[in-house]
């Protein structure tokens, strides 16, 4: 059939995607340390030689035309967001390299990282996140459990968690091996997939009273936005061109009289 | 689909919209005594696996081991910022403020969290009984052991809660009794039950009753008021960003709708 229609309609299914990316970006545009999603796009090779087929003459013409687009993995945008100063002494923001660990809720293997530092103490006085209630790991890879003593907490720039004058812990900051095995899990926290965690560099501080804003940058999204309708437009436009031309063969050539 | 993004801009919507109701609650109550403000934490929701259709074939083509596509966002929770209010000196005898992270227990009726309240709008009054009451409409009794007796003068309440007066017939101020502060773990999981009235959760444990002064429960000043925390400058701010995020939310559900119109179209006539 009409290899140019399916090139089409890779293109308006890539669009599609991207509007769905580009929609939770916006949508996470208040969301404390969120991560951007970047999209990536690639051009397909011709059907014939993603199949391992060979470069043939008889196909040179399709072969020549390419397979359309293909929407690649996301990848997540791990620049810092802006810090923003709230005041609330549980509230903890990295600058620089570096993730908080969460408990695992079914005790798996992988492990849970955030940079969503807003942070609340749950009945049992662990350190969890406020808004899923994940409980936050220190070092040692045990919850955080501040005392009952309502002393102010402290927090320092390596992490260290204080009450009053006793240091009570110390929040796990760590890299993972690598950033292409991390998988975003929703409830601000992302997987790492199958990796293994470094201990981050003295380079990220920890500052506390503040929360990192989302990286979403609301220009770039709205660019994309108008660019993903623009060219879903003209996708669909194309599909309906050939669809006419398609037509047009089957009125002209199709007639019995 | 694109319907995927239509739904997504209208979680983003419908958080926000609880942030501008948060906000506007705020900043209502930006002249309530012993206010503390609130603020909603957002949360990503779950992220949905796609296969592009056809991805599987191809030796040329690096296939995606996964395609991760976000479905929204949701006000997960509001949380409740317990900072210290501004003080207001007031001199009346019956405002109390709090200096540190305690509540005073006031009796509300039985079938409300058993009856057990607690605030920290030191704004009191007695009533006919000589009883201290919240000042505010609902007039709750301030959980105490002693009463003021009529003929009392120059009522005094110390740092240390002790509650003290001048009788007839005596020179030397007589001890009338002792008002108690209570605290939670997580002062931040009490239910807002309006009236200044908190109420404890599950989340926010067991109150624990201790003397002013003692265990964090901060001392008590008397002649003087706790002004709510609200901050109107970042309250403003919220607003602004709260305000341009919908529009721009709202922009996606104008291009998802336009996107599933254009492909509505394709068959054309």
């Amino acid at each position: 059939m009409n290899y140019g229609f399916y090139l089409s309609t890779a293109g308006a299914i890539t669009s599609m995607r991207r509007l769905d990316t580009v929609a939770n970006n916006l949508a996470n545009s208040n969301t404390v340390g969120f991560k951007a999603d970047i999209m990536s796009m690639t051009a397909r090779l011709p059907e014939n030689l993603e199949n391992g087929g060979i470069y043939s003459d008889t196909n040179a013409a399709l072969d020549a035309l390419g397979g359309g687009t293909l929407f690649l993995p996301n990848q997540i945008d791990l620049s810092q967001g802006a810090l923003r100063r709230t005041d609330n002494p549980l509230d903890a923001a990295i600058e620089g390299d570096a993730f908080f660990m969460l408990e695992s809720p079914e005790g798996g293997a992988d492990r849970l990282l955030t940079r969503a530092g807003a942070f609340a103490r749950d009945a049992a006085g662990r350190l969890v996140l406020a808004t899923s209630g994940t409980a936050v790991l220190g070092e040692d890879g045990k919850p955080i459990v501040l005392s009952d003593d309502l002393a102010s907490v402290r927090i320092d720039a390596r992490g260290r968690v204080f009450q009053g004058e006793s240091e009570i812990g110390k929040l796990a900051l760590v890299t993972p091996d690598s950033t292409a095995n991390l998988r975003k899990e929703g409830r601000d926290a992302i997987r790492l997939l199958g990796g293994r965690t470094n201990d981050a560099s003295a380079d990220a501080s920890v500052h506390q009273g503040h929360v990192e804003e989302s990286t979403v940058d609301p220009v770039a999204a709205l660019a994309e936005l108008v660019k993903v309708s623009r060219s879903l437009e003209f996708s669909t436009r194309l599909m309906q061109t050939q669809d006419q031309m398609t037509g047009r063969l089957i009125d002209t050539f199709g007639r019995f009289s | 689909m694109s319907y995927i993004a239509l739904n997504t801009a209208a979680t983003g919507l419908s958080a926000l919209s609880t942030s501008l109701d948060v906000t506007a609650n705020n900043l209502a109550n930006a002249n309530t005594t012993g206010f503390k403000s609130s603020r909603v934490n957002f949360e990503d929701l779950y992220y949905q696996e796609l296969a592009q259709p056809g991805i599987s074939a191809g030796a040329a083509v690096q296939r995606p081991t996964g395609l991760y596509v976000g479905l929204g966002t949701r006000a997960a929770g509001t949380q409740l910022n317990f900072a210290q209010g501004a003080t207001e000196t007031t001199n009346q005898p019956f405002d109390l403020l709090i200096e540190g992270d305690g509540f005073f227990e006031v009796e509300l009726p039985d079938d409300i969290s058993e009856g057990r309240g607690y605030t920290r709008a030191g704004n009191f009054t007695l009533n006919s009984e000589g009883e201290l009451v919240m000042a505010n409409s609902p007039g709750f009794r301030v959980r105490a052991d002693f009463t003021v007796p009529p003929e009392a003068t120059d009522v005094s309440v110390g740092t240390d809660g002790v509650v003290s007066a001048m009788l007839p017939g005596s020179v030397e101020p007589t001890e009338l009794g002792q008002l108690t502060l209570v605290r939670f773990i997580n002062p931040a999981g009490l239910e807002s039950r309006g009236s200044n009235i908190y109420t404890q959760t599950e989340a926010s444990g067991e109150a624990i009753e201790s003397n002013p002064g003692e265990e964090g429960a901060g001392f008590i000043r008397q002649g003087a008021l706790e002004a709510s925390n609200v901050d109107p400058v970042t309250e403003l701010v919220t607003l602004i960003k709260t305000q341009r995020v919908f529009e721009m939310n709202s922009q996606v559900i104008q291009a998802a709708n336009e996107a599933l119109q254009n492909i509505s179209n394709i068959r054309a006539f």
